[in-house]
């Protein structure tokens, strides 16, 4: 038991001392202040040549929504045209192939 | 985009307007918008608070002065050139440079994988000098090897180790930046220093012998 308490007395009281040496070796460093003044130079001008990106505005939002709905309206409107168009061809073709048939019915009975 | 230096008055964030005294009473958040607004001064303000933190902790990773000066630089550029991407995501902004600056050491380590060594006039620097010179070699000495033994550990230790004795953070702060929680620190930093000084010994007691 005394053992024990005395391994683990020492265990703590190197442990300590090893966090003492850390303490002292890891130490803050200063960088050099040509070196942060270059780069803070360095930064600032490519901040200069950056684009701007900004949130854009209320209005922009609205006039964007806007536009949106527009074109979306149109495109849809455009597609409802298409398909009447598709359909009233359909139809036309279906109508030429009826009056078609129709003509070759009276002829065929003047064959028999 | 703004650069001129912001002296007492009002700035507008999030539609808001602030009164302000001087660009050192800026918040990190409030510098944060107007730099992501493009504010040079406002990041500047950023770099200023930050620039030693990271350049320390780089240079402990690394082990030397000139990695250092150009990973702090390249964390710097990637961070501004980002900085409109930059999510709050409740963690401190430091937090963010500094998975900046841990990925870009991983590459580097990747890229070299060689083992650094901290110079040893770097490490007399900073050193406390002592009546006797001999004594004083010797603790520059078991110095070297420490910081040498300090870069045989996982990442994810040498980050703690810097943290907690180049930064002085707390175990609460080094868990929100680690996205760990205060025992896991704890835990961690336990088993850091058992191992450290584990590989300490070995390599003292091999060098006697």
């Amino acid at each position: 038991m005394k053992k024990r308490f005395y391994l683990r007395q020492k265990s703590n009281q190197s442990m300590s001392e090893f966090e003492d040496l850390l303490g002292m070796s890891l130490i803050p460093v200063v960088p050099d202040p040509a070196f942060i003044n270059n780069l803070q130079n360095q930064l600032l001008s490519q901040i200069r040549s950056l684009p701007a990106k900004s949130k854009p505005s209320t209005d922009q939002i609205v006039l964007f929504a806007a536009a949106g709905l527009l074109s979306g309206t149109m495109f849809l409107l455009l597609g409802i045209r298409s398909i009447i168009m598709i359909l009233s061809a359909l139809g036309l073709l279906s109508q030429y192939k009826k009056s078609i048939e129709k003509e070759r019915i009276p002829g065929s009975q003047t064959m028999v | 985009m703004r650069n001129d230096l912001i002296s007492t008055g009002f700035i507008k964030i999030n539609s808001r307007r602030k009164w302000v005294h001087s660009l050192a009473e800026l918040s990190d958040e409030v510098a944060l918008t107007l730099a992501a607004q493009g504010d040079g001064v406002a990041f500047g303000v950023l770099y200023e608070r930050y620039i030693g933190r990271i350049y320390n902790y780089i240079y402990y990773r690394t082990g030397n002065v000139h990695d250092a000066e150009d990973l702090t630089a390249r964390v710097f550029v990637r961070a501004m050139k980002h900085i409109h991407n930059y999510k709050d995501r409740g963690l401190p902004f430091s937090a963010w440079l500094y998975r900046i600056a841990h990925n870009l050491v991983a590459n580097w380590h990747r890229d070299n994988s060689r083992r650094k060594e901290i110079p040893l006039e770097d490490a007399i620097l900073g050193w406390r000098p002592h009546d006797h010179p001999e004594h004083e070699i010797v603790q520059i000495e078991d110095k070297e090897r420490l910081l040498n033994v300090l870069q045989t550990l996982s990442p994810d230790r040498q980050q703690l180790l810097i943290f907690k004795f180049v930064e002085q953070m707390s175990n609460a702060e080094i868990g929100q930046i680690m996205g760990k929680s205060e025992g896991a620190v704890k835990s961690l930093y336990h088993r850091t220093l058992l191992s450290l000084r584990d590989e300490y010994e070995k390599m003292s007691f091999g060098i006697i012998n």
